[in-house]
């Protein structure tokens, strides 16, 4: 069970990552940084690899119908978390209430079968 | 940014969460089999990276209040059919509670906040769905 909590983990902070490197990349490419734009777009594709990885193996040993909103909302909280860690984004009311929400669902998907 | 999905829009998202659920299971199918079915992992591994190009271009066009929730809640709903009916995964209630309670958090979670989010950026969001709605 730790080992498919901290697959879960790595595919949502690489996720959240990956998503942050295209939209670098984006801008840089709307700034005519074409030669960043390639590098960091690049960088996304090998972060999205590692998160698909990381599924691969959870979807080994779980049902895909388990698996994959386990992983969506942890990539959904990676993404909060680090919105609010690295980009200062408050953590307002309303945000509490998803996280908690999207938490409570984690958890009784994990019950029903996660990965063991 | 638009906070309106013109018919394109709503193509893309029908598209996007149909590669990202077809991609899973796929993706799973080819797994499950033994020994492990190459040609319909790969497969699944293309249409899921088809799902994840899709989900960019939406967050990209259309405010992600707007489009992440629809492109999660439906990727999960056709994950949820397509597991129950090709791989004869069980559907429990607590499976169908969980799933729900994460595209009602998503959806709140991605909700712009009055007042914070247009004085951040005036482009996005709700500010943008307020220029679409006097268009």
């Amino acid at each position: 069970m730790l080992t498919a909590a901290l697959l879960y983990l790595a595919y949502g902070f690489l996720n959240a990552a990956a998503m942050g490197a295209v939209k670098r990349a984006t801008g840089m490419l709307a700034a005519r940084e074409h030669r960043g734009a390639i590098a960091t777009f690049a960088a996304g594709g090998c972060l999205y690899t590692g998160a698909l990885v990381a599924l691969v193996v959870l979807l080994d040993s779980g049902d895909a119908s388990t698996v994959f909103p386990i992983a969506i909302g942890t990539a959904v909280l990676a993404t909060t978390a680090v919105g609010a860690r690295f980009y200062a984004e408050p953590m307002t009311a309303h945000k509490l209430t998803g996280t908690l929400a999207v938490l409570a669902g984690i958890a009784l998907t994990f019950l029903d079968g996660a990965p063991q | 940014m638009s906070g309106r999905l013109s018919a394109n829009g709503i193509v893309l998202i029908i598209a996007t969460a149909l590669c990202s659920g077809i991609g899973i299971t796929t993706l799973k199918a080819g797994l499950a089999a033994d020994p492990i079915r190459l040609g319909l992992f790969g497969a699944g591994a293309v249409i899921y990276g088809a799902g994840i190009l899709g989900g960019i271009a939406l967050i990209g066009k259309y405010a992600l209040s707007i489009a992440y929730p629809i492109v999660v809640g439906s990727s999960l709903a056709v994950v949820a059919v397509i597991s129950a009916t090709a791989l004869a995964e069980p559907v429990t209630p607590l499976k169908l509670a969980g799933t729900a309670l994460i595209v009602i958090g998503v959806a709140v979670l991605v909700r712009p906040t009055p007042g914070l989010d247009e004085s951040r950026s005036p482009d996005r969001s709700s500010a943008a769905t307020r220029r679409d709605d006097r268009d």
